[in-house]
């Protein structure tokens, strides 16, 4: 295989999901090294559009350091030495491409050093490659992987680490830069040896988790085994309240996690956990005073916290329902669970009880975080008019109410399409967006607001009604092939 | 769906009783008008090539598959509507048994337990020292050869009156294999259980098999009992002149050569003769064994 084959065939059998993340990366890549020929800083440093190159580049990185290391690994299990080389050499005409040849273009033009910019470039894609080696317990870490250089550019407009244009930068990426590479060599051996095939949990590092997705054509990872992998975990499931007569407590640990009844403390460690990330996210933002509007705190933490639902949810769901794995087969001869409308019940008790719980805290997480910020958005929740709070109200909402219906289009066994949930998202996206930056004094502006609410409600009124209706026709709720 | 009204269970109907059953996934017909009954005590083995419909008749006859035409009953009640004392008298092992994966065997093994009242945990312990099992590990963490011997412990626990296998030894040793027939051989003379599998390794038939159903493109190509099959199905060669395009009535499948001749595998009812085309000059006659038979149907 020669290295431009190579180069090629990062991009074949690429998920929609994936394309879109390219899309994405290719054009925020295209507009943020026009943002910066142009000399369009967003602030004094010349930090912003760094910032947005190294958010497209993290995003590139992520989904070209999966596939490379996954062809690695495949290829020294069938003992293809060419195929490694081939994709190491591969690998060098993709890093020319996008980080020498776009580092040159900035030297040149005098945006930035080449050292600098290289030291920039090569920390995302060395960092992109360092989190699928890391163990498996680590994936809230791996997950965070995207938001460093928003870390970064934070730490560097306080000052307190040094901005692209500084002297000091280029010291401080190459000695990153060092210690990531130290740690790719070091991790060589336990990304050669992870065994992935045999085993339904996918190996002890983070690649494990994208090849299972890669292979069972799902985004989001079935967490059935995430949070029980570890000794002594299962204990903490309360077993003893699934029994005959008990459908819904038999239900909920056929699912496992996160639908398993568990104790208190474990409750806790399920929702609080995932939404920790958005609260700090969200903290961070308000009190650097980079945001001064409710809004966009309800971008920063409600639709993050809507996500981290999603993640939560809909994956194990999808596994357990699209029938690939046994679960219904052995449901539905099980005893206990009843049959009919009953055991249709118990799977809609059993699974959107987790849920509510779920919104709830989200709720209350929200209003905390609005009480520990009064300062800021008291003075909104205050003064804001009706429409401006029921607007913020009904964008969490819409979050909510998109996760209960990708969940019940879940339980009939079918995965919405991943561009309709990436529309949808957008679409959830721009609402957020809309109701951040509105003065909410034109009537113009509440009109396109409620345009954008219901253009939202519409086709998720659509999904929802279409997969309640195919839920109550089936004979019981264990039926595959949809 | 299903075309019956609710039939009310009945303790002395077969096992498992399937009529006309036809379902269609797009434009793939996958089971076409199939009828079949099981009697209490028999071994049904079911046999057809990867995609002849086998895990999708056994999903059907079980309520997991609502049928386009059809009805399939279980002890005499509606499949899709099967009832909780049903259930407890029937036990499963699909395919893929990935169900469970964040539990360790002992703790499956427990939790399913509470569900049967028939359930043998004395034996569940026993399999598990005899095929070394461990009961700590994660069932996530095991190979498929490993789950596939855990879930039929699981179903072979229940001391099942109904005992459904979907590819029971595609994961197993050859060791684990024997003793899982034999197993089955001995829980149906002893117990009276009724065990439906399917395979596509005929020596497992052979060898335990009371009945062998042929499944092939989604029909029963073939229905009798195990020891009617030696001597009843044969190859005919026809030779160039003598093939007419009408179809034998004793004719189960049919493939021209390229001298132009015609391979036909024919039938004939124990104690029959073969038809007379067997005796035109030129024409050839193969008695067909199972295995034969199956490889020359699938061609």
């Amino acid at each position: 295989m020669k290295p431009a084959q190579a180069f090629a065939a990062f991009g074949v059998g690429l998920s929609a999901t994936q394309k879109i993340v390219y899309a994405g990366a290719a054009v925020m890549l295209f507009s943020g090294t026009m943002s910066l020929l142009q000399g369009d800083h967003l602030d004094g440093k010349g930090i912003g559009p760094f910032y947005f190159l190294a958010f497209a580049g993290i995003m590139w990185w992520s989904v070209a350091a999966n596939r490379t290391l996954m062809l690695i690994q495949d290829a020294y299990r069938l003992r293809m030495p060419a195929a490694i080389r081939a994709t190491l050499a591969g690998l060098i005409v993709h890093f020319v491409c996008i980080v020498a040849a776009p580092a040159t273009v900035a030297a040149v033009h005098g945006s930035a050093g080449f050292s600098a910019m290289l030291a920039f470039g090569t920390c995302l894609a060395l960092g992109a490659f360092a989190a699928p080696v890391l163990p498996r317990t680590f994936s809230l870490a791996g997950g965070m992987v995207g938001l460093l250089p928003l870390l970064c550019w934070l730490l560097a407009n306080k000052g307190i680490l040094p901005g692209v244009r500084d002297s000091g930068f280029s010291l401080w990426a190459w000695s990153a830069a060092a210690a990531m590479a130290y740690f790719l060599y070091h991790r060589r051996h336990a990304l050669l040896e992870d065994s992935t095939d045999d085993t339904a949990d996918g190996g002890a590092l983070l690649l494990g988790r994208y090849r299972r997705q890669l292979l069972s054509g799902r985004s989001g990872w079935d967490t059935s085994l995430q949070d029980f992998s570890t000794p002594g975990a299962t204990k903490r499931i309360r077993l003893d309240a699934a029994k005959p007569g008990n459908p819904v407590q038999a239900v909920q640990v056929w699912l496992g996690n996160p639908f398993a009844p568990v104790s208190v403390p474990m409750q806790a460690q399920r929702y609080l956990l995932p939404l920790l990330i958005s609260v700090l996210t969200a903290f961070l933002f308000v009190s650097l005073h980079l945001v001064n509007n409710m809004g966009l705190v309800v971008i920063i933490f409600g639709q993050n916290a809507f996500m981290t639902l999603r993640n939560l949810f809909v994956p194990r769901l999808i596994s357990a329902f699209t029938g690939n794995g046994g679960d219904l087969e052995l449901l539905g001869t099980q005893p206990g669970i009843g049959s009919g409308e009953t055991a249709k019940r118990a799977v809609l008790v059993a699974v959107f009880k987790p849920l509510l719980i779920g919104c709830a805290v989200q709720f209350v997480c929200m209003v905390a975080l609005a009480q520990a910020m009064s300062g800021i958005i008291g003075e909104q929740l205050v003064h804001g008019n009706v429409f401006q709070i029921s607007s913020v109200v009904a964008a969490l909402v819409c979050g909510d109410v998109f996760v209960a219906v990708l969940m019940l289009n879940a339980l009939i066994g079918r995965a919405i399409a991943r561009w309709n949930e990436v529309l949808l998202l957008i679409l959830a996206m721009l609402i957020a967006l809309t109701i951040g930056n509105a003065p909410f004094a034109s009537p113009y502006v509440n009109a396109l607001v409620i345009t954008l609410l219901l253009g939202f409600f519409v086709p998720l009124a659509w999904l929802g009604v279409r997969a309640w209706r195919e839920f109550g026709r089936r004979a019981h709720p264990f039926v595959l092939g949809s | 769906m299903e075309n019956s009204a609710i039939v009310v269970g009945d303790a002395g109907a077969a096992p498992i009783c399937v009529r006309r059953l036809s379902k269609r996934y797009d434009a793939r017909q996958v089971l076409n008008d199939v009828s079949l009954s099981i009697e209490p005590g028999s071994v049904l083995g079911l046999i057809g090539r990867n995609g002849a419909g086998k895990s999708t008749l056994i999903r059907t006859m079980l309520g997991l598959i609502e049928p386009d035409i059809g009805t399939a009953e279980i002890f005499g009640e509606r499949a899709l509507a099967m009832s909780d004392r049903a259930k407890e008298r029937l036990a499963y092992v699909p395919q893929q048994p990935d169900a469970l994966a964040w539990m360790k065997v002992g703790t499956m093994l427990d939790y399913v337990a509470r569900f049967y009242p028939t359930w043998d945990a004395d034996f569940a312990r026993n399999m598990l020292d005899r095929w070394q099992l461990p009961r700590d590990a994660l069932l996530g963490k095991l190979s498929p050869g490993e789950r596939q011997r855990i879930d039929l412990v699981r179903a072979l626990a229940i001391r099942p009156q109904l005992l459904v296998l979907d590819e029971p030894a595609a994961a197993l040793d050859p060791a684990a294999r024997r003793e899982l027939l034999a197993e089955i051989a001995v829980r149906a003379a002893d117990a009276g259980t009724t065990v439906l599998f399917s395979t596509h390794i005929v020596s497992d038939l052979e060898r335990v098999a009371s009945r062998i159903v042929f499944l092939h493109q989604g029909r029963v190509l073939l229905d009798a009992p195990a020891d009617e099959i030696k001597e009843r199905f044969a190859r005919l060669i026809v030779p160039k002149d003598a093939v007419t395009s009408d179809k034998l009535a004793v004719e189960l499948h049919r493939r021209k050569l390229s001298d132009g001749s015609a391979a036909l595998v024919i039938e004939r009812q124990p104690g029959a003769d073969w038809p007379e085309i067997a005796y035109v000059p030129g024409a050839r006659l193969e008695i067909l064994g199972l295995e034969d038979l199956f490889v020359e149907v699938a061609q």
